[in-house]
């Protein structure tokens, strides 16, 4: 992968680093590698027009999510807006069953629950800054995680030889 | 009222966790299958990238450049000189294709004596 030639060195490393899990954060949520390598384009542009006035008062990759995020809720408006919602679909990946099965358990989750699970597990944020990107609180953030983590357990994990002890899934939010 | 399992969750994500509800979640052999049922499904899901991001060329973010100010100024001028010269061009070419404008008038009449002949 290249770097931006002619970019500002910020955003130049930015994309490097922090551009192939942008790139994934955005393929987990919307099932669409199109529409992913375009979000993950629109990241980095956003991210160079205004690379002028960054001033690192959060972690760099705390940064670059929070934008991805806004991009992806403008991405999901347009797609309202034009009757054509980006919805969760199982990819049609007959050579990829184990990527269709994920595609399909995530697009399962409540959209909460999977919001702050990918910002968690593909974007590496921590939940206080995936409260502060979704504006919510860490005890949340945690409970949506934990709730997704079971629902992919139970859709993706074939079950132990003994059986699986029933969690109950619920809890408050907040 | 949340589950003291979260601790498990939020322990693979390197969370802070209060050992105290760790180790009373951990007694549990449900909860400790549990907690590597989360580390396998982290492979899971890594696993899954790896084979995504072996396929993925993502490209760097183009942007054309904007013009500047005085290449705008530059430009504009360069299209109203080449829309003046093709107008110009147009009114040779137009009035090579027109007939000749009249200088004179000549209008005849029949005489007096004249019949039809048929």
């Amino acid at each position: 992968m290249d770097g931006i030639s002619g970019a500002p060195p910020l955003v130049a490393r930015l994309f490097e680093q922090h551009g192939p899990a942008v790139y994934r954060y955005f393929r987990r949520s919307t099932a669409d590698p199109g529409a992913a390598e375009d979000l993950s384009q629109e990241v980095f542009l956003r991210i160079s027009r205004h690379a002028g006035s960054y001033e690192p008062r959060e972690r760099e990759r705390a940064w670059v999510f929070r934008i991805a995020r806004n991009v992806l809720i403008d991405h999901k408006r347009a797609a309202t807006r034009g009757a054509t919602e980006s919805r969760l679909e199982p990819v049609a990946a007959p050579t990829q069953a184990l990527h269709a099965d994920l595609q399909q358990a995530l697009a399962g989750l409540a959209g909460d629950d999977r919001e702050a699970f990918l910002l968690a597990e593909i974007g590496g944020l921590t939940y206080a800054e995936i409260a502060v990107a979704t504006e919510s609180t860490v005890p949340a953030v945690r409970s949506r995680i934990y709730r997704a983590r079971l629902a992919l357990r139970e859709r993706l994990l074939p079950p132990p030889p003994l059986g699986r002890a029933a969690v109950p899934v619920g809890g408050d939010d907040e | 009222m949340s589950d003291e399992r979260e601790v498990l969750s939020a322990l693979i994500d390197r969370e802070p966790v209060a050992a105290d509800v760790l180790a009373r979640v951990l007694e549990q052999p449900a909860n400790r299958a549990l907690l590597v049922e989360f580390v396998r499904l982290r492979e899971r899901i890594q696993q899954d990238d790896r084979g995504e991001s072996r396929s993925l060329e993502l490209s760097p973010p183009i942007e054309r450049a904007r013009p500047r100010g005085w290449i705008r100024a530059v430009a504009a001028v360069v299209l109203l000189g080449l829309g003046l010269a093709g107008g110009a061009g147009l009114e040779r070419y137009a009035s090579r294709e027109r007939p000749p404008e009249p200088t004179r008038v000549v209008q005849l009449e029949p005489s007096p004596g004249a019949t039809l002949r048929r």
